[in-house]
């Protein structure tokens, strides 16, 4: 906590030349569509004068982006994903940022009958058994690493005409599901800010609501790394990681709701950090 | 010397197709040479190349309007044509005449004529550029004073045909080329174009035309040559009271 | 049925009290690809004369890579003009902003320009070269000249290389990165690019709204220039 005062303190007597300078942020549609990203960067400018250019492209791409060295902080949820780039050191000094989890919808009839299990992979499984539609999202975004995730949970390669792939992020994945009557996997928060648009119900819970626990979804936030690309704004991202991982931040995020739901839960401030949180799980070899 | 132009056994093809071949012509200050000959057998094609529009293949095209040789650069200033349709630009009867005169000018004298014009549009006929005068002298010549301002695109053939006329005749050229003026032309425009020719030679001027009409040559032209199948064929000079003179081969030149 | 109803409604309301967003957008649509045009349309003037007027090998090869470029999918050019800015070290600072949109339109309307440009000036008569020829024009005076004749032509060119540049979504899209500030003005957000990200948060009948705006808007741009073509002449 101090340290972190003393960060502020640091930048805030730079508040200067910081203003001039911008910090750009590659992060996935679903943190920024909630409007969140909005909501914690308006007070970022407020603490910094600076403001933040947010590229919502997704998880695969933001991850790439970082790797070309044109842009500055990235933050996404697909800790394999994540993994890899930390390992191959394109990305530095990883943070735990915050949570939701995920759900498993479909048509309200259930065609499958999975409605109420708490293990996505065993629904999925059944699913392909009876060749219901599902609609992945096939666009490497975090969603889409999960929901490939659980299919290797499950054992089962998803292919045949049940099996389609949009392409398309998570909101027009999801109406698109709600036309065909199909099966998806979708985080909750973009669910509960549509909801009222589709014809699809919660069949398989996450974790946030006792469900899965396979279907946790974090997030983490990561720096470019200086050495590769001396250019990118290195301290500017810290200082933003800073912020995000402070109890400033998380308390923004732990207020925001949405129709007064609550979209993200802040797991950044741990009175026992595990070590696996700034490194690749992995790291031991 | 009396030769201001002299074309040496010019060769000239389309593709595969010969127009010209070998072709000697000697053009005479001050007076009017008529190219007669049928549709195809090469009159216009000789045009571009005294024009240096085309560049011959074999044989060659020089000037000499002062006495000694003319620089291509220098003889291209001082001579004009008409084609066989007037291809006016797509703008009003004063800035195509004053078009060659536009080129030739300074930019102060492009602003005062612009001026004027615009002056005289609105009613007050300055005296204010030798430009415009010219413009309106060439239209007098050709019998459409008051055309000025009119649309080009708003003129019957025969009115169009006259205004290329006026647009060469401003310039003044020491040599004038006419790609059979007065072709497909309703009579009235006929008579004013050979009208103007005939005063042209009048102010011993130069003129070269070409027409597939023999009588209008007689009429016209100090003397006829005749093209046939890319060559000259005859060369006819006539008396001033329009009987042929005694033909002369082609080969005699000099 | 009744949602594209509301859209339409909710457009022209958004239209008579614009908010900051909407204000924002239409500027960025707008500054990007006008200057993408101010930018192409003299260099493509030239080079167009050149080609059209001009006789020299390969010529009609060029005319075909031109013609081929015209159909360039945007998404494409979008794609190379980020590889191409990333990789070139000083011009890196130029991605995620409106200057890199610029560039790609830029790369994305000129083969158009040019294209109907070209074939404006070949749709004038030879006669008309050949007239300013032989009252003495030299090359360039000839080009001009001729370039005079095709002005409609050329108006068209604008015209459209204006209309693919302001509805395009793929290419600023990518090279822009669709920024918005927290406050909600667009940054790199274009009216088009606004379209793509409201629609897929699921907000469709402000999606829709953005979408009836821009047609309102080239509609408007239209009739303008539908005014400065004169009938009758130089066609």
């Amino acid at each position: 906590m101090k340290k972190f005062l003393a960060l502020g303190g640091l930048l805030l007597a730079l508040g200067g030349p910081l203003a001039a300078m911008e910090l750009v942020l590659a992060t996935t549609t679903s943190t920024y569509d909630t409007g969140l990203l909005d909501r914690l960067n308006r007070a970022f400018e407020e603490f910094l004068g600076v403001k933040v250019k947010v590229i919502a492209v997704g998880t695969g791409a933001s991850l790439e982006l970082a790797k070309r060295g044109v842009v500055d902080v990235v933050l996404v949820h697909a800790r394999p994903l994540e993994d890899r780039y930390l390992r191959e050191g394109w990305l530095i000094n990883r943070r735990d940022v915050m949570f939701n989890d995920f759900v498993v919808v479909g048509p309200p009839d259930d065609p499958a009958g999975v409605r109420g299990l708490t293990d996505a992979a065993e629904a999925f499984r059944r699913i392909a058994a009876a060749e219901v539609r599902f609609l992945s999202r096939g666009d490497n975004s975090g969603t889409h690493f999960r929901e490939m995730e659980i299919w290797k949970a499950a054992g089962i390669e998803p292919r045949g005409k049940w099996y389609l792939i949009s392409g398309k992020g998570m909101g027009d994945n999801l109406v698109q599901a709600s036309f065909m009557g199909a099966y998806t996997i979708t985080d909750r928060g973009t669910f509960i800010a549509m909801r009222k648009n589709l014809d699809l119900e919660i069949v398989v819970e996450g974790p946030v609501k006792g469900g899965d626990p396979a279907l946790m979804n974090p997030y983490g936030i990561m720096a470019v790394n200086p050495a590769r690309f001396p250019d990118r704004n290195y301290v500017l991202a810290m200082a933003y990681i800073g912020f995000i991982t402070s109890p400033a931040g998380q308390r923004i995020i732990a207020e925001f709701t949405v129709d007064g739901e609550h979209l993200f839960y802040p797991t950044a401030l741990k009175a026992d950090p595990d070590f696996s949180e700034y490194v690749p799980r992995d790291w031991r070899g | 010397m009396r030769e201001i132009i002299a074309a040496r056994d010019l060769h000239f093809g389309y593709g595969r197709r010969e127009v010209l071949r070998g072709v000697d012509l000697a053009v005479r200050r001050g007076e009017i040479l008529a190219v007669v000959g049928p549709n195809g057998a090469g009159k216009t094609t000789l045009f571009r190349l005294l024009t240096f529009y085309l560049r011959p293949q074999r044989g060659t095209v020089e000037y000499f309007l002062d006495g000694h040789r003319t620089p291509v650069r220098e003889a291209r200033r001082r001579i004009a044509a008409v084609l066989q349709e007037p291809a006016l630009f797509s703008t009003d009867v004063f800035t195509n005449v004053a078009y060659g005169l536009f080129l030739r000018a300074s930019c102060g004298e492009r602003t005062r004529a612009r001026l004027a014009r615009v002056l005289q549009r609105l009613g007050l006929p300055l005296a204010l550029s030798p430009i415009e005068e010219r413009v309106e002298a060439a239209l007098r010549a050709v019998g459409l004073s008051g055309f000025a301002g009119r649309r080009a695109y708003a003129l019957s053939r025969g009115e169009a045909q006259r205004v290329a006329l006026a647009r060469a005749l401003v310039l003044e050229p020491d040599v004038l080329f006419l790609d059979e003026p007065t072709a497909s032309l309703d009579p009235e425009s006929t008579s004013v174009i050979e009208g103007v020719i005939r005063d042209l030679r009048g102010a011993g001027r130069t003129v070269v035309l070409s027409t597939h009409d023999p009588a209008q040559a007689r009429r016209l032209a100090d003397r006829i040559v005749r093209l046939a199948e890319g060559r000259i064929v005859e060369v006819v000079g006539l008396t001033t009271n329009g009987e042929s003179a005694p033909p002369q081969s082609a080969a005699l030149w000099g | 049925m009744g949602e594209i109803w509301g859209s339409v409604q909710a457009a022209f309301s958004l239209l008579f009290h614009p908010d900051r967003y909407l204000l924002s957008t239409i500027l960025v649509s707008f500054k990007v690809s006008g200057v993408a045009l101010l930018l192409c349309f003299p260099v493509s003037a030239v080079l167009a004369a050149a080609i059209a007027l001009g006789r020299f090998p390969g010529r009609g090869v060029l005319k075909l890579l031109i013609r081929t470029a015209m159909g360039l999918p945007s998404v494409v050019v979008g794609l190379l003009v980020l590889l191409l800015l990333s990789e070139a070290g000083p011009f890196k600072g130029l991605l995620w902003t409106p200057r890199a949109m610029v560039i790609s339109q830029l790369v994305l309307i000129t083969p158009l320009v040019l294209g109907v440009m070209i074939s404006a000036l070949e749709g004038v008569s030879r006669r008309v070269a050949e007239a300013a020829h032989v009252l003495g024009a030299n090359r360039v005076q000839i080009a001009w000249t001729v370039v005079r004749e095709a002005r409609v032509g050329f108006l068209t060119a604008g015209v459209a290389g204006f209309g693919r540049a302001i509805a395009e979504v793929g290419s600023v899209l990518i090279v822009g990165g669709n920024i918005a500030w927290a406050d909600g003005t667009s940054y790199t957000r274009t009216l088009t690019t606004a379209i793509v990200v409201e629609s897929r948060k699921g907000n469709f009948e402000m999606a829709l709204a953005f979408g009836i705006v821009l047609l309102v808007l080239v509609l408007c741009v239209n009739l303008i220039l539908g005014f400065l073509e004169r009938p009758g002449e130089a066609r």
